[in-house]
């Protein structure tokens, strides 16, 4: 189990971390989302036992991942622009791995050729997508038990993400591991990820069960007949409103059935209830907490 | 503390990089002169020890490669100390071959333990280059610091003795040879025996080196386990780099300008010819800024800093001058027992000399005024090393004192006349092992008249040799006061 506890992380006079807390239990896949700048990549490296925390400790499996430089065997941090040393090539790039971690031969030949790499080949001459393939061959053949993907799906064609994913998810199964992904691509995350964390202001907003928290948010679309009074809506938790003519479309946080019963009794013409994506709650969490 | 299996991918992956080093020290072996192959094996180490650290360190300067180092399961401690090991033995071993291999050459193969010392100079000097690497956020600063460092002594060297010149009567350079210790590379070289250092020399170097490899390691070991990985490819800031390496220089240029300023007549002109280059100074130190932040950059604080730094460096002299250099002409030892000691003096300028212009004219008839007199005082004789008596103790000392007395008064022109006294003063018994211990050297400037009774006097004892040059001749003077020609125009007389 991977535990945050009251980290805090600033550089120079910026604070990007703010005593932030979180647990992320194993064989899971999470998802840490949050606009630009909002120190997803921070608290990955900070997670990852790269950055020191100013204040509070990350502890995978009971042990703090910066000091005990032993549990990082079983982390592996996959990071938006990975290194490759000058002039390597996949094959003396594995014998680098291989020096620090239990590495699987088999299970590297195996995501070799199912990204269909070639290990002989300079791996500065790889796009951006195939650079990123060939970290993650490495990563899954380290079978870490916390796996941290920055940025995962950048720069990766749709084939290759749907084989990602289905990677990542068969890695899960297979191994109980941990899965942190931080992407700007919500409808891949929606895919594969169980829960997720929202990041905003050096602070997690929103965490949870994705299916739950997708769930207790829903998109209704209502028309009336007569003008109505629009603060009879006060009494919802409304994230997202919109009137287009005499039709309302109100995005509202709470139990489906419960609103609708409440809606209904304000006798609306037409009424449909919507569900939404990820993304789209993601947008309308961010314009609830503005 | 070691990892085997990370120095094992280490050696794998540098094999290019380690064969084609190996291979220039073999060449340099077998194609470099006899009499110079290890002198230049040496050096190509010395490179050696800065490149290699420049570029095995490369991860901590870069953002990318940081990430990766820093999220391994492996203690920092052991990445330093298997990265330093796998440098020095890939310096050292083939350093080791190709000495043998020269030395062999050169039918001069001797067993000793300069082996193991240089080994030990060169492990010294790469933790200190690598520490020196550690002070700066990328690259480029790195190298930059690795030099500025170990140049520093030399810029120390240079502006003490514009300051002992000016200030301390009888300086000589060897008055403050104790900076070459201070030089991680000058000590390493020394501890190479290169060029036959003496016992006492590779003792100080060791002493040097090991003082230098235990506060390096423990700086290095701070700096590279407390690095922060955000701090990969940024400014420069820490401290220890361009904060301090700016001011240092800077003081000490200034230093040196004020201390060369203080050896002249008119102090006060001399800094009005100086202006210019203090300006000079001051564009060098705001372009030094420029670099250390990668932009313009101005702060009241510089100009501030620099006129402090010439206001401390101009009191410095005051005190120097107003305590005669802190009375550092007057350690005179008196104690030596052999040396070798000239006085040279000539009547140029017509005011020296006018006793002895008088006594020469007397015996040869020869009224030369620009008669040169030349007292050498040799206690290793080719059989019999003399010890040196109390009386010519006393009468070098009179002359000694007269040309401090001169050297301070700075009321007449300093070149009126000129007179020089060299003193090498040794404590050892034998001419090879004068260097070893208390060697001290002095030489004065100034004016003196040199007494022709205390030329009598000196010329009594067998060590010392009396020559007079004037009219194009040289004659020599011999105990019984006469004088004989010697020499003319060249030609040597018997």
């Amino acid at each position: 189990m991977l535990k945050i506890v009251n980290i805090s992380k600033g550089f120079n006079d910026k604070k990007v971390l703010k005593d932030l807390s979180l647990d992320i239990h194993d064989g899971k896949i999470f998802a840490l989302v949050g606009v630009n700048g909002s120190g997803k990549t921070t608290l990955l490296r900070t997670v990852a036992g790269i950055y020191k925390a100013d204040n509070g400790y990350v502890e995978f499996n009971g042990y703090d991942t910066y000091k005990d430089a032993e549990i990082r065997k079983d982390i592996f941090f996959v990071s938006d622009d990975p290194y490759y040393p000058f002039a390597d090539n996949m094959k003396s790039l594995k014998m680098f791995y291989m020096s620090f971690y239990d590495f699987d031969e088999n299970e590297f030949d195996k995501y070799v050729s199912l990204f269909s790499l070639d290990t002989d080949k300079n791996i500065s001459t790889f796009s951006k997508g195939m650079k990123r393939q060939a970290m993650l061959c490495y990563a899954l053949a380290i079978k870490p038990k916390l796996l941290i993907l920055d940025e995962a799906f950048d720069g990766l064609d749709p084939m290759v993400r749907k084989t990602l994913k289905k990677t990542l998810s068969d890695f899960v199964m297979d191994n109980n591991s941990t899965i942190i992904i931080s992407s700007h691509n919500l409808k891949e995350l929606e895919d594969i990820c169980d829960e997720f964390g929202m990041l905003e202001d050096g602070k997690i907003s929103t965490y949870g069960d994705l299916l739950e928290e997708k769930q207790s948010i829903n998109k209704y679309q209502l028309a009336f007949k007569d003008e109505i009074d629009e603060s009879v809506f006060d009494q919802f938790d409304i994230l997202h409103k919109e009137k287009e003519g005499s039709v309302y479309t109100l995005v509202i946080k709470g139990d489906k059935d419960e609103i609708r019963n409440r809606l209904r009794e304000l006798n609306p013409a037409i009424m449909d209830i919507l569900n939404i994506n990820f993304e789209e709650m993601f947008i309308y969490e961010h314009e609830g907490e503005r | 503390m070691l990892s085997l299996d990370y120095f094992t991918y280490l050696f794998k992956s540098k094999k290019v990089m380690v064969v084609f080093s190996s291979l220039i020290y073999l060449l340099i072996a077998i194609s470099a002169a006899d009499y110079n192959a290890s002198f230049i094996i040496y050096i190509y180490a010395v490179v050696l020890c800065f490149v290699l650290p420049a570029l095995m360190f490369m991860h901590v300067h870069d953002k990318r490669a940081a990430d990766t180092y820093y999220s391994l399961p492996l203690k920092r401690t052991v990445i330093l100390i298997t990265t330093i090991l796998f440098i020095w033995l890939i310096i050292y071993i083939p350093y080791l071959v190709a000495l043998v291999i020269a030395r062999l050459r050169a039918y001069s193969f001797i067993f000793d333990i300069t082996y193991f010392a240089s080994g030990f100079g060169l492990l010294t000097l790469i933790v200190v280059n690598t520490c020196l690497y550690m002070f700066a956020n990328n690259v480029f600063d790195g190298v930059v610091m690795m030099i500025a460092y170990e140049v520093l002594p030399l810029i120390l060297h240079s502006v003490l003795s514009s300051f002992m010149y000016a200030f301390v009567a009888g300086f000589s350079s060897g008055m403050i040879s104790f900076i070459e210790y201070l030089s991680p590379v000058v000590t390493a070289f020394y501890l190479t025996n290169c060029f036959d250092s003496s016992l006492s020399i590779r003792l100080y170097s060791f002493i040097s080196s090991s003082a230098f490899l235990i506060v390096f390691s423990y700086i290095l070991y701070k700096l590279y386990t407390n690095r922060e990985a955000e701090n990969a490819n940024s400014e420069s800031s820490n401290p220890l780099a361009y904060p301090l390496i700016i001011k240092l220089y800077t003081f000490l240029i200034i230093m040196f300008f004020t201390g060369s300023c203080f050896d002249s007549v008119n102090v006060l002109q001399c800094f009005m010819d100086n202006i210019f280059w203090y300006v000079i100074v001051f564009a060098l130190f705001v372009a030094a800024h420029f670099i250390y932040k990668r932009k313009f950059y101005f702060h009241w604080k510089m100009p501030a800093f620099y006129i402090g730094a010439i206001i401390v460096s101009v009191l410095f002299g005051l005190i120097c001058q107003s305590t005669r250099g802190f009375n550092l002409s007057y350690t005179y030892n008196r104690t030596y027992k052999y040396g070798n000691i000239n006085i040279y003096s000539n009547s140029f300028d017509y005011e020296g000399l006018q006793e002895i212009r008088a006594y020469a004219k007397e015996k040869t008839g020869i009224d030369d005024p620009n008669i040169y007199c030349n007292i050498n005082i040799d206690s290793y004789g080719i059989t019999h090393t003399y010890v040196i008596d109390d009386e010519v103790k006393d009468i070098i000392d009179k002359y000694r004192n007269i040309l401090i007395e001169d050297f301070y008064d700075k009321s007449h022109d300093s070149y009126r006349s000129y007179t020089s006294l060299y003193i090498d003063c040794y404590s050892s018994d034998t001419y090879e092992n004068r260097y070893d211990r208390n060697h001290t050297s002095y030489s004065y400037y100034g004016i003196a008249e040199i007494s022709m009774d205390d030329l009598l006097k000196l010329v009594s004892y067998p060590y010392i040799t009396i020559s007079l040059e004037l009219d194009y001749s040289q004659y020599q003077l011999m105990p019984d006061g006469e004088l004989r020609l010697t020499e003319v125009y060249g030609d040597v007389l018997n």
